[in-house]
């Protein structure tokens, strides 16, 4: 706004001191306009203009406070919501776990009261019997705990992804004393902001895996990331970690079912058995953290899972 | 030599169940009876009967038809009145709350263990799904509130 404005005379010209130290004011000897030029100064408002915006404040306001409502219901919609879920997936897994129960407590009665009943195959029948029960609660837990996960407030925290593995890898050795494992590191690993217990999880699942599924005498399972991103708003720190083994790998055709709940590529007899949830598993764990998981192998030599993560989570 | 003690040689206090599986509560029975301590046990199958129990209301308006247990064992999840409901009753009643709590169930739900606790539960113990972890809980429940503490029903005067 540039106004031109009307003074009697300089208003900044300051009263003069003279060197007896009078004080003196010196006015002007013209009566021309003294005309200051304002630049930069706003006008002030107008009545009318004061009405508009007010208006125009309480509409924005009242926009978002709608906005606001519609959040909140819709968040209370999903608490809801998840809290139906939890209670279906918690209901059903309690309400299929206590015939299960029986099942596996009354074979064992069995056993128990007519031993003497029993031959060797009545024995063996009656133990497989317990062995299913035991089979179908792990699944009934699995099941139960992956829902769990995908629905979890994630609890983000600087994680020290270099301890999270050690401490995996630590309690890997101790569930296998026997076997010969090289667990290989190239760089330490970074740390990052993320759920500490879900990537904890993450990793003993995949070097759970990289040991298992492996028939090599000498077994190894190398763990390393490569960077991109210069960790700047508009181009966040990525960090794709990969885990590598000399495992039994995995055949072309298969790469996809892998990642599918349940799924195993071989039977329970095999390769330790196991639920098939554990790299379902893992791939929700990175989904949730916004990132993504693949896989690539080479039948007989071995498999590598990459996944990205976020230094920092928006 | 005798020390000055609370307890003499008597009869262990009641055991209320609270249970609705039969199966559940046979197996429970079948493992409490092979210890060498006699304890009577009194065994509900839903929240409401559990309740009147204890407060010798309805069926069990008689004092002699309802003795105060010394300890109750319960389960969470019971049809009608649900077990944490149950929990919060006895926990809030001033003659009831001294009773020790053990809930004795199938969820291993961190909420619930949470609220039980929250609630006063003494203690709190998931249904082990093995055989034989299942003998060792109940053998160690037994042993620990029947013959390693003192129950209040041993101090604590029986008068309605």
């Amino acid at each position: 706004m540039i106004q031109t404005v009307d003074w009697g005379g300089n208003p900044n010209k300051p009263v003069e001191v003279t060197d007896d130290g009078e004080t003196r004011l010196s006015p002007r000897k013209s009566f021309e306009k003294w005309q200051e030029t304002v630049q930069g100064c706003s006008l002030p408002w107008r009545a009318c203009e004061i009405e508009i915006v007010t208006e125009l404040r309480s509409l924005i306001v009242g926009v978002i406070l709608k906005q606001a409502d519609d959040l909140a219901e819709i968040n209370l919609e999903l608490e809801r919501s998840n809290t139906e879920l939890d209670s279906f997936a918690y209901v059903a897994s309690h309400d299929l776990k206590e015939p299960l129960r029986g099942i596996h407590n009354y074979s064992n009665f069995l056993m128990e009261d007519y031993a003497e009943l029993l031959d060797a195959d009545g024995v063996a029948k009656l133990n497989t019997v317990v062995r299913l029960t035991q089979r179908m609660e792990d699944l009934i837990n699995s099941l139960l705990h992956y829902s769990r996960l995908g629905r979890a407030e994630l609890s983000r925290q600087l994680t020290n992804l270099n301890e999270v593995a050690r401490q995996a890898i630590d309690t890997l050795r101790i569930s296998q004393p026997q076997s010969s494992i090289e667990f290989r590191l190239p760089r330490p690993l970074p740390t990052i902001h993320c759920d500490r217990t879900q990537i904890s999880e993450l990793f003993t699942n995949l070097l759970t895996n990289a040991i298992k599924y492996n028939d090599k005498a000498e077994k190894w399972v190398e763990i390393g990331f490569t960077q991109s991103g210069k960790g700047d708003p508009e181009d966040p720190l990525l960090y794709t970690f990969y885990v590598r083994d000399n495992g039994i790998g995995i055949p072309p055709h298969h790469l996809e079912r892998v990642f599918q709940i349940f799924k195993r590529l071989h039977t329970q007899d095999q390769f330790g058995g196991g639920t098939g949830a554990g790299l379902t598993i893992v791939q929700k764990i990175v989904e949730r953290h916004g990132g993504k998981i693949w896989v690539e192998s080479t039948i007989g030599e071995g498999s590598t899972f990459y996944f990205t993560l976020a230094a920092r989570q928006s | 030599m005798s020390e000055s003690s609370v307890t003499s040689i008597e009869q262990p206090p009641l055991l209320l169940v609270i249970e609705d599986s039969n199966e559940d509560f046979e197996a429970f029975q079948r493992y409490v009876r092979r210890s060498p301590l006699t304890i009577p046990i009194y065994h509900c199958v839903d929240g409401d009967d559990a309740l009147a129990f204890l407060d010798r209301t309805g069926r069990y308006s008689d004092p002699q038809s309802a003795p105060r247990p010394g300890l109750i064992l319960l389960d969470l999840n019971l049809p009608g009145t649900d077990g944490r409901e149950v929990l919060r009753k006895i926990k809030q009643d001033e003659i009831l709350k001294v009773i020790p709590v053990v809930v004795f169930t199938t969820s291993n739900n961190p909420k619930d263990i949470e609220a039980c606790y929250r609630q006063g539960v003494n203690s709190y113990i998931v249904k082990p799904m093995d055989f034989n972890r299942l003998k060792h809980s109940i053998q160690i429940l037994i042993d620990y509130w029947f013959d390693t503490t003192i129950l209040p029903t041993s101090v604590i005067d029986q008068r309605p």
